[in-house]
């Protein structure tokens, strides 16, 4: 455990250091001119103004080493309107180290204390599709953010806003001159605060405001797709060559079969379990795949390498394929404008039957035909040589993700124990941690990590013998459970709590939960507890309660079968993928009465003889 | 006759024959299904093994120091996918990185097929002056059952007294063979011992080499955990490079070495060194006739309670102690420095005290190691002739006088004293503008056992004495809280450095609103804190709160009781099921907790029965009860307790039993009847 947390400090470290988190700056002004060039380059010349400090402070630049150049950095004094030239002391370069290998680095301007300081430079670029976007967040205190946009008349720009509400003034006009047109915004930028619950999968600051950007030649207007569509493909069009000896691996792989969904199934199977996932994203070779044979040769690549080589090994065995820009649940806007900003992620698309498969070579859970865990109500950009489209991924239903515990309870009043057995199904994907976890570590660890968790999700009682099996699409789990403690009799009456009860969301431990918790996936958990009684009862009136929420309701019965058998069932479903600020009051309102619920003992009245 | 002999002989033979082709064939049957090797099955059973693992290191002389080349050559077979998601990585660490001599790392695949891998990618730069960071680059094309095949060098300017290493053999991963070999030329000598069974070198010296081999066959792979401690029991080996004709390192070596060049103060910079003087003079004020260990507490203690700590400064490292006190800040050189002159100018008796972490293992008092001592502190004697340690303060940590890091309790320490015939000078105190550290002719040693705490010192007390209010449907309590020993050490040192250091503070904060901050027992106000100097160095914090969901109201005869969220016990978890090697803790320990719920009318308890446990076995105890100790009063007390430091890997399922019995209590829920007469 310390361990854990030895590596948490560490990754926050990184994190906070990659942000320039430590650094107390406060800008007066940011503008940033960017000049696109007719050679289809272009040139951003920054300019900020530091408020006076006392104390000497870096200023991070963060630049591609491959694909942009910084150049004439310049700091000055300013003394009213006059700018007197200051000496840069200091320049710090660090590559950024991250969990791949990227070309991304940091230049540390030292900004000297006790001045007001105007820093300038320019950052050169000569692959216009690398404007990508205009942040309108940042993570210092920026009084006003100003961008110009020259755009000569061979090209247009398009753009797109996302949480545009967020802020508090944004104006943006455009002009049109005989040699192109420019463009002004100036925006108050939305302060973000640095957030460290990231680390632990709660995302909190995701929406931030942002612009997205694609500047396309003129012959394309109002056609973006198309130009993004068409860019993607002539980039990785040599990158699609398969060679002998790939064709040869991939015809013995399928001798024999012609069954295009077996096909499919096969080779997506044959990617996943021999070729590791390594991300070299250096330049350009983070948005474009590699060379196909290098990555079989290799055996390894990241999404878009897997995905490409995937999707032609289909195309060469006669099954029509793409791949699909995508941006996975966790990513700062979802894939609905054709700018690379809008993606972070690659996948593989098959066409059976007239039925569009999705296919991602990166999750090894996946199964061919449904949507990708990660991708769930999230849109993608398909590309393909007839034009690029896009996608909607829909969300799996609740009801295909269904999960039943079965517990099978027998009640002893005088050891004051309730034993019995449980059994629980998982449906389509609402086991996937389970299953990710019985993949890399095997059985015998996942017993163990089973025996723990489900300790916890009984309330702490004692689970043994839990057994496993994995199927396709589903995982049936069982065991043993001994509850100490939750039943004594009272003269007449018997008591017992029923907060074995398996908790409403399992996968998480908290009794209510925070804006920004990734829930994974929608889902329809039925408990069906029954509990035999040692001695006759009396019959009583079912008890129920219900709870409505918009895309959630609990609805639980506790009644007697007969005068030795009571039920405990309940049916919770949940509609959501995140819990946000929309549905997290109605989402613990419903956490909370489960506990209240289940903290009151039931009355079990006895029968006379 | 001749014939039946001839006959019998005959059929002898074809007996004998017989008999031969069933053995042969016996035999033959038998070497095409040996009895499987355990270790192969094991190594096949891993996602992967290493066939060999060699390093060969090779020491010799480089202008006017030395070099120390250190050749790698791994076979590793990866056996399953997450052996290749694992183990399909060439990993060099930033100074590895930065003076490879020569990389070739191979895949061999089980086709028959090699694939190289291009180093040129690996070390592509961006700029020349830019050095690498740590490397951790894909190796191509592996697949379960290749091989990777990995030959690398790199090297390291050293130091004479750098030419040493702690080895073993020993990595996660299990290893069919694997070697360490020392070459150095003759003008050298490789002084190394071994220990806990490393076995013997191959050992060839002449005329122009001295070359050891250290070689062990079917290493199992390890898993190693906090707890653990690998030179306790693995094989391991330490050796040194030393000139042919040097002498085995002394005492008086590492006192001069590693002592002086730590505590020796300063007296360079004239400015503010007669603040110190007059600081001394008015913090002992009227007790300059007292005894000078009483005058040195009352010196610490100004130190531990009106002085910080920071970081050390390049530009402050030739400075005077006056000048850290004027400063009210000293740092973890110039506080060493600082006590030292202290206890020098009071003429109080000390040694110079080496230590080493428990989980490190013992210091070898035969041959003296480099490298070996974790802790470095001040050991004297108070007016009555007992020991007592002196720990410098860290950048985040005071430490009170006979306060030790609780990672040295009960191990071995050395106290080394210089032996004088004659008075100090000022250069054996201070070290002056000829910037020379003092040096000792001849010292005392002496081994001690650092004192450890048991369970009786070393414990975690919580009271709560709880009012349930009926009428407002409130439970509030009295909560004094008390911890000792190595706890109050630990606890402490943590909170001061939250309290110091805002981007772990702010990680611990993330970490505590992701984990759900449990409001159970909610403390709204604290009315004391104590903290006691002397040792065990309790810490006592007394307050008052609300206590939430432990106590739900019914209706307004039946109150419900859950204990589930109040016993919260420091439990020694296991971090799996079975363990590589023994538990090492730094303390034995005791964790109790008594609770009362005081109703404001006659109670009826239901659910008391099976409320009593008293557990022991060798290695822990738990003792829970729950009564109804007065008319209107429910009590339990929950008592957990370490007996031992050590825990033999085979006996961890004690551990594990005695952590059950705390599940099963938690569990307990209780029904109050409430007897209100109105």
């Amino acid at each position: 455990m310390k361990s854990i947390i030895n590596t948490l400090v560490l990754v926050f470290f990184i994190f906070y250091s990659l942000i320039g988190f430590s650094q107390d700056n406060h800008l007066k002004s940011k503008t940033e001119r960017i000049v696109v060039k007719e050679d289809s380059s272009f040139v951003k010349e920054i300019s900020i103004t530091f408020k006076k400090s006392d104390k000497l402070r870096l200023y991070p630049i963060f630049y591609d080493t491959e694909l942009e150049r910084i150049s004439d950095i310049q700091l000055f004094e300013k003394k009213r309107k006059r700018l007197k030239k200051l000496p840069v002391r200091k320049i710090f370069e660090e590559n950024i180290e991250l969990d791949y290998i990227t070309s991304k680095s940091i230049k540390s301007i030292q900004i000297p204390a006790d001045k007001e300081v105007k820093l300038t430079y320019l950052v050169t670029c000569n692959e216009l599709m690398y404007f990508t976007s205009l942040h309108f967040f940042s993570y210092y205190e920026i009084d006003t953010l100003h961008y110009q946009i020259d755009i000569p008349k061979e090209f247009k720009l398009v753009h797109n806003t996302i949480h545009k509400d967020s802020l508090a003034f944004f104006t943006i006009d455009s002009t049109k001159t005989d040699i192109g047109s420019n463009w002004n915004i100036k925006v108050v930028p939305k302060k973000v605060e640095p957030d460290p619950m990231q680390l632990f999968g709660i995302y909190k600051n995701m929406k931030v405001p942002l612009m997205r950007t694609l500047v396309m030649p003129t012959s394309y207007e109002h056609r973006p797709v198309d130009y993004m569509n068409d860019w993607y493909i002539r980039n990785s069009a040599s990158k699609k060559i398969l060679n002998a000896s790939v064709r040869q691996k991939i015809d013995e792989l399928t001798k024999d079969v012609s069954d295009p969904l077996k096909i499919v199934n096969i080779l997506y199977d044959y990617v996943r379990s021999n070729f590791k996932y390594v991300a070299i994203e250096i330049g350009m070779g983070a948005f474009i795949p590699s060379p196909a044979e290098e990555v079989y040769a290799n055996k390894q690549g990241d999404c878009k390498d897997l995905s490409n080589f995937l999707s032609e090994v289909l195309k060469y065995k006669g099954i029509e394929s793409d791949i699909a820009l995508a941006a996975t649940f966790d990513h700062i806007s979802d894939c609905d404008f054709p700018s690379l900003s809008s993606a972070n992620h690659v996948i593989g698309i098959a066409y059976i039957n007239g039925k569009t498969i999705l296919l991602d070579p990166t999750d090894p859970i996946h199964y061919e035909g449904s949507p990708v865990q990660s991708l769930q109500d999230r849109t993608i950009l398909i590309v393909n040589p007839k034009g690029g489209t896009f996608y909607k991924v829909k969300p799996f239903s609740p009801q295909q993700n269904g999960v039943l515990y079965q517990l099978d309870l027998t009640l002893d009043a005088s050891s004051m124990l309730v034993k019995g057995t449980f059994d629980i199904d998982y449906n389509g994907i609402s086991s996937n941690y389970l299953k990710s976890f019985l993949k890399s570590e095997g059985e015998k660890e996942f017993k163990n990590f089973g025996k723990v968790l489900y300790e916890e999700v009984f309330g702490n009682q004692s689970i043994s013998d839990i057994e496993v099996t994995n199927e396709a699409k589903k995982l049936h789990l069982e065991g043993n459970i001994s509850i100490n403690g939750k039943t004594f009799n009272d003269g007449s009456s018997k008591y017992l709590f029923i907060d074995f009860l398996p908790r409403l969301m399992e996968t998480e431990s908290r009794e209510t939960l925070i804006e920004g918790t990734y829930i994974r996936s929608p889902f329809h958990k039925k408990v069906r507890a029954k509990i035999k009684i040692d001695e006759p009862i009396v019959t009583f009136d079912p008890i129920e309660y219900t709870y409505q929420g918009e895309g959630m309701s609990l609805s639980m019965t506790i009644r007697a079968t007969s005068n030795l058998e009571i039920e405990c069932n309940y049916d919770f479903i949940f509609d959501h993928i995140f819990i946000d600020k929309n549905n997290i009051d109605e989402t613990n309102e419903i956490l909370k009465s489960f506990k209240k619920i289940i903290n009151e003992p039931i009355v079990l009245k006895k029968q006379k003889s | 006759m001749n014939l039946s002999f001839s006959k019998n002989k005959k059929v002898s033979l074809f007996i004998i024959c017989l008999g031969v082709f069933f053995y042969s064939f016996k035999s033959f049957i038998k070497d095409e299904n040996p009895d499987p090797d355990p270790f192969l099955e094991l190594c096949k059973n891993s996602d992967a093994y290493y066939v060999h693992s060699y390093t060969d290191v090779t020491y010799a002389k480089y202008l006017l120091g030395y070099k120390r080349y250190v050749s790698v050559n791994n076979k590793l077979v990866v056996n399953t996918t997450k052996g290749v998601e694992n183990y399909a990585f060439l990993n060099l660490d930033e100074y590895e990185s930065n003076h490879i001599e020569s990389i070739e790392i191979k895949t061999l695949k089980a086709d028959g097929s090699v694939v190289e891998l291009d180093s040129s990618l690996v070390f592509k730069r961006n700029s020349k002056r830019k050095p690498f960071g740590a490397i951790n680059y894909p190796i191509p094309a592996v697949e379960p059952g290749d091989t990777i095949q990995t030959n690398y060098v790199y090297y390291e300017n050293l130091k004479r007294s750098n030419m040493m290493a702690y080895v073993n053999l020993y990595s996660n991963l299990p290893s069919l063979n694997s070697q360490y070999t020392i070459k150095t030329g003759s003008g050298f000598a490789v002084r190394y011992k071994t220990y806990n069974e490393f076995p013997e070198p191959e050992v060839v010296s002449n005329d122009t080499l001295v070359y050891l081999q250290f070689s062990k066959e079917k290493i199992k792979g390890l898993e190693i955990n906090e707890h653990n401690c690998l030179p306790c029991e693995k094989p391991y080996l330490y050796y040194a490079i030393e000139n042919k004709y040097s002498k085995v390192r002394d005492w008086k070596q590492v006192y001069n070495e590693e002592f002086n060049i730590l505590t020796q103060p300063m007296a360079i910079d004239k400015e503010k060194s007669s603040y110190y003087k007059r600081w001394k003079r008015r913090v002992i004020g009227t007790a300059k006739d007292s005894s000078k260990t009483y005058q040195f507490n009352l010196l610490y203690n100004e130190i531990v309670d009106n002085f910080k700590m920071e970081k050390p400064r390049a530009k402050e490292i030739l400075k005077s102690s006056g000048y850290f006190l004027k400063q009210k800040r000293f740092d973890p050189i110039s506080i060493r420095r600082f006590y030292r002159q202290l206890l020098e100018d009071l003429e109080i008796e000390y040694w110079a005290a080496f230590g080493k972490d428990k989980r490190s293992g013992a210091i070898d008092m035969d041959y003296i190691r480099k490298g070996e001592f974790d802790h470095i502190f001040f050991a004297f004697e108070d007016e009555k002739g007992s020991l007592k340690f002196l720990y410098p303060n860290e950048e985040f940590y005071m430490y009170q006088i006979d306060e030790l890091p609780t990672s040295i309790y009960d191990t071995k320490a050395v106290l080394v004293k210089p032996y004088l015939k004659r008075k100090k000078r000022k250069k054996d105190k201070f070290i002056t503008r000829d910037l020379k550290l003092a040096t000792v002719d001849s010292v005392s040693v002496a081994t001690v056992k650092l004192p450890g705490i048991d369970y009786n010192r070393n414990y975690i007390q919580q009271t709560i004495s709880s009012n349930v209010n009926i009428e407002e449907k409130k439970t509030t309590f009295r909560y004094r809280f008390k911890i000792s020993g190595g706890f109050s050490t630990e606890l402490r040192s943590f909170f001061s450095m939250l309290d110091r250091n805002k981007d772990v503070s702010d990680f611990y904060d993330a970490l505590t609103e992701y984990e759900g901050s449990d409001n159970t027992v909610q403390i709204d106000t604290i009315t004391s804190r104590v903290q006691n100097r002397d040792k065990p160095f309790a810490f006592v914090m007394s307050g008052k709160g609300t206590l939430n969901n432990a106590v739900s109201f019914i209706n307004d005869s039946l109150v419900s009781v859950s204990i589930d969220k109040l016993i919260q016990h420091n439990q020694l978890e296991t971090a799996s099921k079975s363990s590589d090697l023994n538990y090492y803790i730094d303390y034995n320990y005791s964790d109790y907790f008594i609770f009362y719920l005081n109703f404001p009318c006659s109670i009826e308890v239901l659910g008391l029965e099976n409320s009593t446990v008293d557990f022991k076995n060798d290695f822990g105890e738990y003792f829970f009860k729950l009564e109804k100790s007065k008319d209107n009063q429910l009590k339990f007390q929950s008592n957990y307790k370490v007996l031992k430091n050590l825990i033999p890997k085979e006996k961890l399922l004690e551990l594990d039993l005695l952590n059950e019995q705390i599940k099963n209590m938690k569990s307990k829920r209780l029904i109050v009847k409430l007897k209100r007469t109105e």
